[in-house]
């Protein structure tokens, strides 16, 4: 059986499946009608060079659709979506079946070339487009009718909730960032002059002219990239909440207008240098917690998208489309091979494999037959099935996880940060201490009016926090680096101080545990000459099973190719037949080969698939989900460190009992819903619990954006993914240890770091108070600090392992 | 010594300040609201895109005429 190549698709199918056509002299295959169509598209439209441009690429053949997309342009729908703008139409768009870059140059020319468009923009990561055209001389349908002709489909979405404000605010924090960043990159070569200046001489108007220019530079960075925390420390006040913000603030902005006055009045040295550093160090943080928000915005749209709007609806023996929203209770709907289940129902006819991986975490699909209640969310991967809908929309399983998520989001519980805690009662100290200073020198001492003023704002800019407000971000920056290296990617700097106070750790069963799809653990082979015949029948299949023992023979013999057998049938979710030169072969489990009158009595508390000849059988295969090969160690190595461990998962008892035997889990409940998981760490939460949650599917998703911490593997769902706030790169559960090892060390240093900034304002202060703190000493002391804390936090990377 | 330092640093000055125009400019524009497409356009600059381009600008420009 040669396979052949689609030209438009890539993907490889037998030669005589193939469409075969000539275009210009030259033949061409095709593997379905809809590869053909956009073949022929894309050569008149002269957009063919998409072919050398995607590479080696495969993409998904085109779907038929068999919606009528009128319904674009209706007025209910088009209130909803489409925003005008004078003269022009824009609208947000999510599009499927993006796989490269090739696909998004594609569609933005395809679409650009209509008459008619304004302008097409997708984003590559999020696969959102915005598009504007002239409804005088398009309609919308048209638009998406283009699309979908090249092979693509597109989903409107509500851009206004949340994302365009996650957006705004994003370009807000980098063009302030970049202007701190060049200005304070700037100030440190003048302040570099100016100190060693100030031990080898310097003439008076060449320091004069520092000063101007570090005045210029200073002064975009406190007002214009500083504005952040006048903004927070306002908010702050008006809660009656004293933050780190109006302690950078208060720090920066009397750093600031005492170094005016010291330069241009005094002539002394300023701190310019240090009031931009300080901005820019603390605005770099910021906009990295800033920054997870917003993928967490893009998962849930995708989700939302991903629901088909419409489903086809029976009633008296009639099809037709109907919105799910308007789908009721006790309405009987179809539900194809491939589609995903929408509403919670019962099968009324038909059976299929139901994958409900991403509901329950169950690894293996289950047989679902008349009678059985399929849950929404769940995917419909073999059989055509005709359902009787329980629950309507609004109420059911897959519309309450993402109510359920989008809320976790929104309403995520925030560890108080030790950094925050101190720097209120550091600030409130030392604002009284300053304003005690004022009173005693001019009250008390009778001081003049303006040297009293001048000590009270030297106790403010000595104590000015920039060694404590580095104490946390240099590092975490450091730590997260080095987490990086190592394959774990912290997506916010404050995640490593929550992660290093956890109580508990949470596990997910299938994909965090266990590998995530079943293998072969133990091969029964009867008759090792029909192998290539087993071989042939399993390749054929996509069923999980199928495949964990086709790539278990492979793996035992790799010189085994299968036969090329005839008549294949595949029987939902039982098994497979075939015919090879007039022998019959079976597979599939116990009960499928008994209804194809083939004695059978295996027992085996794993999955079997069983494999027979001509009613004779030749091998069976015990098939479970294994653990993970550095589980135990992973589990053992983090219990160690003091944490509670225990693993959650949807799956059934037996299953979960026997990986919490392998890896060394004595806490597990299995069974779980996704909303249990979420009420579990709401539970631990109301004990004064710091939860840390690892999943990897959907349904994991409510809990992980419940728990204070939330890790998910890189090879998981993408909604797991973007509401998670650490994701382990590499998918080693080693990995995991080495993130809960990096947050104690770096925790660590932060306390260090901050008895460093402590112990340097204790000896500083009060010689402030007193008046004897000189501007040198003050500008030494205070570079020499902030010096102390960086260098101290470097060492956080000398870690083993 | 005072004057040329001046000119110098005047001179950066304006240099780095014309950088930040030009880079807060295109953040204005959308240049850099996505990350992962800016890391690909290298592979999309034939004679195809800059043909492409010109249609686009035409376009625009058509349109904006019929506006007025």
């Amino acid at each position: 059986m040669a396979k052949i190549v689609c030209d438009h698709c890539g993907l490889e199918y037998p030669d005589e499946v193939m469409i075969k056509e000539e275009i210009d002299g030259t033949l061409h295959h095709f593997c379905c009608k809809g590869c053909q169509g956009v073949y022929h598209i894309l050569g008149s439209e002269g957009l063919d060079s998409f072919y050398k441009k995607i590479g080696d690429v495969k993409l998904a053949p085109p779907r038929e659709f068999t919606d009528d997309v009128e319904r674009f342009d209706l007025e209910s729908f088009t209130k909803k979506y489409v925003k005008h703008d004078g003269k022009f139409s824009s609208i947000a768009l999510i599009l499927e079946g993006i796989h490269c870059a090739a696909c998004v140059w594609l569609n933005e020319r395809v679409l650009t070339q209509l008459d008619g468009i304004i302008e097409a923009n997708i984003n590559f990561t999020t696969h959102k487009a915005k598009i504007t055209w002239d409804p005088s001389r398009l309609t919308l349908s048209k638009i998406i009718e283009t699309i979908r002709s090249i092979g693509y489909n597109a989903y409107p979405y509500d851009p206004a909730s949340g994302e365009e404000r996650a957006n705004k605010q994003r370009r807000e924090y980098i063009s302030r960032m970049a202007v701190a960043l060049v200005a304070t990159m700037n100030i440190m070569w003048l302040a570099l002059s100016r100190y060693v200046g100030f031990f080898s001489g310097m003439e008076e108007d060449i320091r004069q002219l520092i000063y101007v220019a570090e005045f210029l530079l200073a002064t975009p960075v406190l007002f214009y990239s500083g504005w952040i925390y006048y903004r927070g420390a306002y908010y702050g006040l008006r809660n009656r909440i004293i933050n780190m913000d109006l302690l950078v603030a208060t720090g920066a902005s009397a750093a600031y207008f005492y170094s005016i006055y010291a330069a241009f009045v005094l002539g002394r040295e300023p701190y310019f240098d240090s009031v931009a550093m300080i901005v820019t160090f603390v605005l770099i943080g910021k906009f990295f917690e800033v920054r997870s928000k917003k993928s967490a915005v893009d998962a849930i749209d995708t989700m939302i998208s991903s629901i088909p709007q419409e489903i086809i609806v029976i009633k008296e023996g009639i099809k037709m489309q109907k919105s799910i929203e308007e789908v009721v209770v006790g309405d009987l709907v179809e539900c194809r091979a491939g589609d995903k289940i929408i509403f919670d129902s019962t099968i009324v006819s038909g059976d299929a494999s139901i994958d409900t991986s991403s509901i329950t975490g169950e690894s293996i699909p289950e047989t679902a037959g008349e009678g059985d209640a399929v849950i929404s969310g769940s995917i419909n991967l073999d059989g055509t099935l005709l359902l009787h809908v329980d629950k309507d929309y609004q109420s059911s399983t897959l519309y309450s996880i993402i109510t359920l998520i989008e809320d976790a989001i929104n309403k995520k519980p925030k560890i108080e940060q030790l950094a925050n805690r101190v720097s209120e009662y550091f600030s409130m100290t030392i604002l009284s201490i300053a304003v005690l200073a004022f009173i005693g020198w001019y009250f008390v001492f009778g001081s003049s009016f303006e040297s009293s003023l001048l000590i009270t704002i030297s106790v403010v800019i000595v104590a000015c926090p920039c060694a404590l407000a580095l104490a946390t971000p240099i590092a975490t920056l450091v730590g997260i680096g080095a987490a990086m290296k190592r394959g774990v990617l912290f997506k916010a700097t404050q995640y490593i101080e929550t992660l290093a106070k956890a109580d508990v750790l949470l596990m997910d069963k299938t994909g965090t545990l266990t590998k995530g799809r079943p293998e072969v653990v133990e091969a029964h082979i009867e008759d090792a000459g029909a192998l290539p015949l087993v071989y042939a029948l399993v390749e054929g299949s996509n069923h999980p099973v199928s495949k964990g023992v086709s790539s278990y023979l492979k793996r035992r013999d790799d010189t085994l190719t299968g036969v090329p057998v005839e008549q294949v049938k595949t029987v939902q979710a039982r098994g497979v037949s075939a015919q090879y030169g007039g022998k019959r072969i079976v597979g599939g489990n116990v009960a499928f080969l008994q209804e194809q009158g083939i004695a059978c009595d295996i027992v085996s508390e794993h999955i079997l698939f069983v494999c027979a000849v001509e009613g004779e059988i030749v091998a069976y295969f015990e098939l479970d989900d294994p653990a993970k090969e550095d589980a135990a160690q992973t589990v053992a190595a983090i219990r160690a460190m003091g944490l509670e461990i225990m693993m959650l998962t949807g799956d059934h008892e037996n299953s979960a009992k026997r990986v919490a035997e392998v890896v060394g889990i004595d806490r597990y409940l299995s069974g779980m819903l996704p909303a249990e998981k979420a009420d579990m760490v709401d539970r631990l939460h109301e004990e004064g619990k710091v939860v840390v949650m690892v999943g990897d599917g959907i349904n994991d998703s409510v809990a992980l954006s419940k728990a204070d911490i939330a890790i998910s593997m890189h090879s998981g769902a993408d909604v797991a993914i973007d509401v998670s706030d650490i994701v382990l790169l590499d998918d080693r559960l080693a990995s995991l240890k080495t993130a809960f090892l990096l947050g104690r060390r770096t925790y660590g240093f932060i306390k260090q770091n901050m008895a460093i900034s402590l112990a340097y304002n204790t000896v500083t202060i009060p010689l402030a108070v007193a008046g004897y703190i000189i501007p040198l000493v003050a500008a030494i002391a205070m570079s020499l600090s902030s010096l102390m804390v960086v260098a101290n936090s470097m060492r956080i990377k000398n870690i083993k392992g | 010594m005072t004057d040329t330092l001046t000119m110098i640093l005047i001179a950066s000055l304006l240099l780095s300040g014309l950088g930040i125009v030009a880079f807060l400019w295109a953040l204005k524009t959308g240049q850099f609201d996505d990350e992962d497409k800016t890391a690909h356009t290298v592979f999309f600059d034939g004679e195809d895109e800059l043909n492409a381009a010109r249609q686009r600008e035409e376009k625009l420009k058509a349109m904006g005429k019929k506006e007025e």
